[in-house]
């Protein structure tokens, strides 16, 4: 049993920088992400058809969610919250085709839930100025409170890091313990490897797809919820 | 002279074999985890007993009523297997023993308190059998009083139960961890199974156990909410998506403190700064407890957990009734979710000061 559950170097050069599994499969998300919205928004007609249904449904429903959670005068913050939550998905769905999900490592849950971090303070700050902001997020509801206040607004996106990192690689871990056990099992005892297909797929469904379109959801959520909190009021 | 006895203490310990140090632990670890049978005992009496009233007020509906209490206290039953599966494996197929450095007596020691702490996490497990049974036990009561809203109700059941899983699931992701690729026994052999240092690990291993068990009030938060939303389906059939949206949400905020003492644990396991802070002298016995300590402090995020799983349980009931104030009643309960949170904070604050900043050390 290998002891690190951490992403594999890759590529390492002689200043100590190195690549991580992580990065490369950062990178083919983006890909296929990219390639993905390209097709789907290419040669777009007044009267849609085929492939630009989908674009479209994805869109209605993006637009519908933001409006429904941040309220009609955030619709501004679609792309940013849509091309979130489209990206925490297929990252988390990444495990099932056998690769290591980039979710799975703290730096990339670290990486999002700081934009979301600053996403609140900006946007409360460029709406409120600076005054409003302190009053706002700081000295509510009373001043004394201002050091749990000011610890809260830390935790936030310690907590939004961890939610989604501990679901996708407590899922890994246990998935990887699963093939290991089966795997010791079947080769001792019965050689034909029909267990390998059924008990992992119930699992896969649960811990890949059910967390992580979940966790995506969540994470997308609450930076809206967040964000458009930290505005109004 | 105090630090006499502990010595005498861990030499005496250290005088069995190292294998035996391991199994006595195992076997404490082994009973620890069979505690988390309280929770499924709990839930699912509780579903029972509402699929017997619901069966008292709708005999004509008993059948889906009892299909549906079953399901409820089959996923309420999860984390009691899973407890009984790391006992059993503890009892018949320790891996602990046959860890590299394992025939150290010192290295045994903190495999052994290792152990201890598998136990401990396990116990979170109490929270999600309560809190899938509430679930269960709404369902089957909202299913008997609506039975054309049967497969919102299990819909609405089955997510909540699911997201009340969670905590129990990190739980088991780290006893897994401290019984199949250990990193503080690993850590003890590279640093040469120096005895003090092993004694700060062994009582840092026991407190990443009981800091998970912080996750137990999440477990019934959110099965609480689950439950809640259920129920306003089944009152309420077109309320279904947001009554489930609130559920989600305030049942994510409601496992923060389960989150906490994962990050509590996960520091102890992997980034352990204690023993960057050892000199030697009797350092070690106040720095291993405040290992135990920093583990100890996060169970206060049992309250956190239980109180914003209320709050997000209430919100789903009345937006069952009133879909449209969805905006509002959200706004309100995570407001009141973020004052419960404080104390759970207060415990994370004192671990973390008790790991980085251990003031403790200086008074000496």
């Amino acid at each position: 049993m290998n002891t690190e559950f951490g992403a594999k170097k890759i590529i390492e050069f002689s200043n100590g920088v190195f690549i991580t599994e992580t990065v490369i499969n950062t990178w083919i998300i983006m890909a296929v992400l990219v390639i993905v919205s390209i097709i789907l928004t290419r040669n777009m007609k007044l009267v849609p058809e085929g492939k630009q249904n989908v674009a479209e449904i994805i869109v209605t429903m993006l637009t519908g969610l933001v409006g429904s959670s941040m309220g009609k005068d955030k619709l501004g913050f679609t792309p940013y919250m849509g091309t979130l939550m489209i990206y925490i998905m297929i990252a988390n769905l990444w495990g099932l085709i056998g690769m290591r999900a980039p979710t799975a490592d703290l730096n990339t849950t670290f990486a999002l839930s700081i934009l979301t971090f600053f996403l609140i303070h900006g946007f409360a700050i460029k709406r409120k100025g600076v005054g409003g902001w302190i009053k706002g997020q700081f000295l509510e509801p009373v001043a004394v409170l201002f050091p749990l206040n000011l610890i809260s607004e830390i935790a936030t996106p310690v907590s939004l890091a961890f939610r989604l990192f501990g679901n996708i690689v407590g899922g890994m871990i246990i998935m990887t313990l699963v093939y290991g056990a089966l795997g010791s099992i079947l080769s001792g005892v019965l050689p034909i490897p029909i267990f390998m297909l059924g008990i992992p797929a119930v699992l896969h469904a649960y811990f890949d797809v059910f967390a992580g379109v979940l966790q995506s959801f969540i994470f997308t959520m609450l930076t809206m919820v967040f964000v458009s909190m930290a505005m109004d009021d | 002279m105090a630090t006499n006895f502990i010595e005498m203490f861990v030499n005496w310990l250290m005088s069995f074999e190292p294998q035996s140090i391991i199994l006595s632990g195992s076997a404490i670890g082994a009973g620890l985890a069979m505690i988390a049978g309280i929770g499924p005992g709990i839930g699912q009496g509780y579903a029972a007993g509402k699929a017997a009233e619901a069966t008292g007020n709708f005999p004509e509906n008993q059948k889906q009523s009892l299909m549906t209490m079953l399901i409820g206290a089959g996923v309420a039953e999860t984390t009691g297997i899973l407890s009984l599966v790391i006992a059993l494996i503890m009892i018949f197929g320790n891996p602990l023993i046959n860890q590299k450095g394992a025939d150290d007596p010192a290295v045994a020691l903190v495999l052994a308190g290792s152990a201890i702490g598998v136990g401990f996490a396990m116990v979170a497990g109490i929270g999600a059998g309560i809190g899938c049974g509430y679930a269960g036990g709404k369902a089957a009561e909202g299913v008997a009083f609506n039975p054309d809203s049967q497969r919102g109700v299990i819909m609405n059941m089955l997510v909540g139960s699911a997201i009340a899983q969670t905590t129990g699931i990190f739980s088991l992701v780290i006893a897994l961890i401290l019984m199949y690729s250990n990193p503080l026994g690993a850590l003890a052999l590279n640093s040469g199974s120096d005895v003090e240092l092993c004694v700060v690990l062994a009582l840092s291993g026991i407190g990443a156990g009981i800091s998970m068990i912080g996750g137990l009030g999440a477990g019934v938060g959110c099965g609480y909410a689950g439950g809640k939303a259920a129920e306003a389906v089944a009152i309420n059939p077109s309320s279904g998506s947001a009554a489930m949206m609130t559920m989600i949400l305030g049942s994510a905020i409601a496992q923060t403190s389960g989150i906490f003492s994962l990050v509590v644990t996960l520091i102890l396991m992997y980034g352990n700064p204690l023993i960057g802070m050892l000199e030697g002298g009797s350092h070690f016995l106040i720095l291993a407890c405040s290992g135990l300590g920093a583990g100890c402090a996060l169970v206060a995020g049992v309250g956190p957990g239980l109180g914003q799983g209320f709050a997000a349980g209430k919100a789903c009931e009345v937006i069952g009734m009133r879909p449209k104030l969805q905006g509002s009643v959200i706004r309100t309960m995570i407001l009141g979710q973020a004052v419960a949170q404080t104390t759970g904070i207060y415990g994370l604050v004192i671990s973390l000061v008790l790991m980085f900043a251990n003031p403790l050390v200086g008074l000496l």
